[in-house]
């Protein structure tokens, strides 16, 4: 059954969301053959004028996808087309799960789209190597003061996915709040979500401060050593946190559903 | 006969209002049944909790012995009184949505029906008239081979020869141990139909009886027996 949700639920925002991709994309285009034109080359405003609104597009499309995958949830769950989602013979944590999973596929797929648009307006010949001998020469620092870089990546990764994963966890668990509210269910779950957006942001910049203040700091003086375990307690301290918080939204979200349902 | 719909001490409130109160019902299989009574009288409410959509205050529902779930969720086929169905789909994509979540859904059945009643598999939901989607959604529904049917209102909004076919379509397409809970306020359209009556008031249950045997002891119709019950 998850197989099939998961099928459906890709059928059911792909098309949309799609579309504005796509719409990014021959935009990033048509802008690269503007700004190859001999008279516009020239022409200072003109560069100006697409980048103001290439950076509108890519504001709105990042903004328009996330709020997508959150009405999406919200409609498909708690509004009229909960009646037939909650009669489905899947269990609450099988929904949640195809939800997260085409979310954290959609928001991957949002970022790669966004970063290949500016690849093409920026592309020169040679950009390529240039790329990979800058990244290696990253991991080559990264190596020389001491950093295990298979370990660094995989952690970056592990971070990564892990943040693909809280992002519509946040909105799921946000939106569950707000059904748990008498009236006005929608204003409580966009409070519920800035509420929570800030209490995890002031934790993180809590634990972060205080792990700068214990492991930099050695005799008043800022050490190399020091500001290596700071950077690898941020990547920890990071995905402990991301870790925890995928949990803690997911067993809310998977309770409200099972046992504070009420639709209206 | 073995009991489908058991409801032990069933309480929901919202806020400090009571919407049911202690409902005690034991429903049988084989049996079409009309959840009968005025607006706000908690039909609705008792129809959500047995499909597992809202949670009681108290007391529990037990359908087939288990309480909602995965389990129950495959036995029950479900019409609420609202378009539950996203707008975007077309017909034919609604009956493959069918027939990948409920086993028992037979699509030579449903695709019969949608021509009988000139609805074609590449309409879009969204252009459809409110009373077409609703025989859509209704199809869908009896397409099942459900053991129990619950249908909230389904004859509310269609035309009178509508209503005759989707009548006949719920007695044509439902098996004999399979049983039809029906709420609605167009009594004289059904009362035809119904084996037994459940009469709620204020959330409570006013009156549950064979039609048979209120025919026989009341000497009156269910319509009447209504009209007299919830005489404003």
């Amino acid at each position: 059954m998850l197989g099939k949700l998961v099928k459906h639920e890709w059928k059911a925002i792909t098309k949309p969301l799609a579309i504005m991709h796509i719409a990014l994309i021959l935009m990033a285009i048509i802008g690269k053959v503007l700004l190859n034109i001999e008279v516009l080359k020239k022409a200072d405003y003109v560069w100006g004028a697409l980048l103001m609104l290439y950076i509108l597009a890519v504001i709105t499309l990042e903004i328009g996808t996330q709020i997508y995958l959150a009405v999406r949830f919200y409609k498909n769950m708690y509004t009229d087309e909960g009646y037939l989602s909650f009669t489905l013979p899947v269990k609450s944590w099988e929904h949640i799960l195809s939800k997260t999973f085409i979310s954290a596929v959609w928001t991957l797929i949002d970022i790669a789209v966004v970063i290949l648009s500016i690849l093409i307006l920026v592309m020169y010949k040679g950009m390529g190597t240039e790329f990979i001998e800058g990244f290696l020469g990253v991991l080559t620092e990264l190596s020389e003061a001491g950093i295990s870089v298979v370990w660094f990546m995989i952690r970056l990764i592990i971070n990564g996915v892990l943040y693909l994963i809280a992002l519509p966890l946040t909105y799921y668990f946000s939106i569950s709040i707000g059904q748990l509210f008498n009236s006005h269910k929608m204003l409580a779950s966009v409070i519920t979500y800035f509420i929570t957006i800030n209490v995890i942001q002031v934790i993180g910049t809590v634990v972060s401060t205080i792990m700068m203040v214990n492991t930099t700091y050695a005799d008043d003086v800022i050490t190399d050593s020091g500001m290596k375990g700071f950077y690898n307690g941020i990547l920890d301290m990071g995905m402990i946190g991301n870790l925890i918080t995928c949990v803690g939204f997911w067993l809310v979200v998977n309770y409200i559903m099972n046992k504070r349902l009420n639709l209206e | 006969m073995s009991c489908l719909i058991e409801t032990r001490g069933l309480n929901k409130k919202f806020k400090n209002k009571m919407a049911l109160g202690d409902v005690n019902l034991q429903l049988e299989r084989g049996r079409i049944i009309g959840l009968l009574g005025p607006n706000g009288s908690g039909k609705s409410t008792l129809i959500k909790i047995i499909n597992g959509l809202m949670v009681p205050t108290s007391g529990e529902v037990l359908i087939n012995g288990q309480k909602p779930g995965v389990e129950t969720k495959k036995i029950i086929s479900y019409l609420p009184e609202r378009t539950y169905l996203n707008e975007w789909m077309r017909v034919r994509e609604l009956l493959d949505y069918f027939c990948d979540f409920y086993e028992d859904f037979r699509r030579d059945r449903a695709e019969v029906m949608l021509k009988n009643l000139n609805i074609s598999m590449d309409d879009k939901l969204k252009t459809m008239s409110k009373g077409t989607k609703e025989k859509v959604q209704l199809i869908l529904v009896m397409s099942r081979e459900a053991q129990l049917y619950i249908l909230d209102e389904p004859i509310g909004g269609v035309d009178p020869a509508a209503r005759d076919y989707i009548l006949k379509t719920i007695i044509g397409n439902y098996n004999e141990n399979a049983t039809v809970l029906l709420s609605t306020h167009l009594i004289s359209d059904i009362e035809n139909i119904l084996d037994e009556v459940i009469f709620l008031q204020y959330g409570q249950i006013r009156f549950h009886a064979s039609v048979d045997d209120i025919r026989m002891k009341e000497g009156k119709s269910i319509d009447q027996l209504f009209r007299e019950v919830y005489r404003c």
